[in-house]
């Protein structure tokens, strides 16, 4: 049989490191062509593996691992990504946005408080088109007018107090909630507000303020230009 | 006046020392890991580039992107594996790189202009035996250039390379009997071994 026949044979023998199966052991036995071959083929292979041991087991930096440990540290001290960053800050402004956001609420007098250490007047509901002014309920303007800012913000600061404007304010509320407005002027005209603080309040901090009553100059009354007058 | 206080609750700063305690026991059992797998992920890619920093960089890149995902990783093969596969990646990716390619290039071209050795013996013996042997496994399929390395290094089991490489033993074996047979393709036609009458 031609050698060209164990051509494969050989070469699987050769790079699979077994023993070759019977009939090619009965040609390597009487072909010494083979058998040099077969040798070359095992040399070949034993080459690949001895390099490819020095390919694959490189001598490993002893710089390799303080490198990586510094790295490391430099990820561990690193601050937070920007992506979490940016939720945080965020989150921040939106704590703040609902602060400031409450904080006006609290001392809008417009505003109803939601605490219930605030007292509640009932004048801040104004309906539009229902305009009934106060005195129609036959409560006194001088009692209401100066305190209620104060019992609705808690303190003198707002700038929408009533005291501060031209013209007497009138207070709208519906018709349904006159009753209890006038019930709550009552109280305060009569200094019985105690049922109107929630309890645990401090006393100190809803203390009326006392405001001076408006010191209006003497008019200085102009007469109209004729521009005016149209 | 009612004020409004914003009070740091007592279990964030609990929640803190956790926390770091924690990270100091995943950094201890990351060290450990370090030790073992540090170099493996050198071998892999220095397996791939054959050039010491590029490796060098490789691995550390692998190892950092391994500590950043420590948490899903902390199983031993696991961590192993996953090391093993992105070094490999990233040295391959490195390897890419068209600036890499043209000193490469440039690096093999000389080589071949040198006359081919006769026989096997002289080709193991001889000093461009080695610079062959790389160029050919450089040419190889990934997969099967990462299972012949793996199989090459010191240490490791055909079950353990099974376990890195994500594929059953029976592949392995047939990986490394295939890589090995197209290496001494390519190399023998520098040898000239086989000779048939």
């Amino acid at each position: 049989m031609l050698c060209k026949h164990y051509k494969d044979a050989l070469i699987e023998a050769a790079a699979s490191g077994v023993t070759p199966q019977r009939e090619l052991r009965a040609h390597l036995a009487e072909c010494a062509s083979c058998r040099e071959a077969l040798a070359q083929e095992q040399s070949l292979f034993a080459a690949i593996d001895s390099g490819l041991h020095a390919v694959a087991d490189m001598k490993v930096p002893p710089s390799l691992l303080p490198r990586v440990r510094a790295a490391v540290d430099e990820v561990a001290v690193a601050p937070p990504r920007w992506g979490s960053t940016w939720f945080a800050l965020s989150g921040a402004a939106v704590a703040v946005a609902l602060v400031l956001a409450g904080g006006i609420r609290h001392n809008d007098p417009r505003t109803p408080p939601t605490n219930t250490a605030t007292i509640r007047p009932p004048v801040e509901q104004v309906i539009p088109g229902r305009r009934t002014p106060l005195s129609s309920a036959g409560l006194e303007r001088e009692d209401l007018i100066p305190r209620l800012p104060v019992s609705v913000a808690g303190n003198s600061s707002s700038p929408g107090g009533l005291a501060s404007s031209k013209s007497m304010p009138e207070v709208l509320v519906p018709r349904d909630q006159e009753v209890l407005l006038a019930r709550y002027a009552q109280q305060w005209s009569s200094h019985k507000r105690a049922p109107l603080v929630a309890q645990g309040a401090d006393e100190v901090s809803v203390k009326p303020l006392e405001v001076a009553p408006i010191q209006i100059a003497q008019l200085d009354v102009k007469l109209l230009t004729e521009d005016g007058s149209k | 006046m009612q004020e409004l206080v914003l009070n740091q609750p007592v279990s964030t700063a609990r929640s803190e020392l956790v926390r770091e305690a924690a990270q100091a026991d995943a950094r201890r059992e990351f060290e450990e890991r370090l030790a073992e797998c540090g170099p493996l992920a050198y071998r892999v890619a220095q397996g791939v580039l054959r050039n010491t920093a590029d490796a060098e960089d490789v691995a550390q890149e692998a190892l950092l992107r391994a500590y950043k995902s420590f948490e899903r990783l902390r199983d031993r093969s696991r961590f192993r594996g996953w090391l093993v596969r992105i070094s490999f990646r990233l040295a391959l990716d490195r390897l890419r790189s068209a600036k890499r390619r043209e000193q490469r290039d440039t690096l093999w071209s000389q080589p071949t202009h040198l006359p081919p050795p006769v026989t096997a013996e002289d080709v193991a013996a001889s000093n461009q035996f080695q610079g062959h042997l790389e160029r050919a496994l450089e040419e190889l399929p990934e997969k099967l250039r990462l299972v012949l390395l793996l199989s090459a290094m010191d240490g490791y089991t055909i079950e353990e390379i099974a376990a890195m490489v994500g594929v059953p033993i029976g592949t392995v074996k047939s990986r490394i009997f295939i890589a090995r047979k197209k290496l001494a393709e390519k190399l023998r036609c520098y040898a000239n071994t086989i000779k048939m009458r």
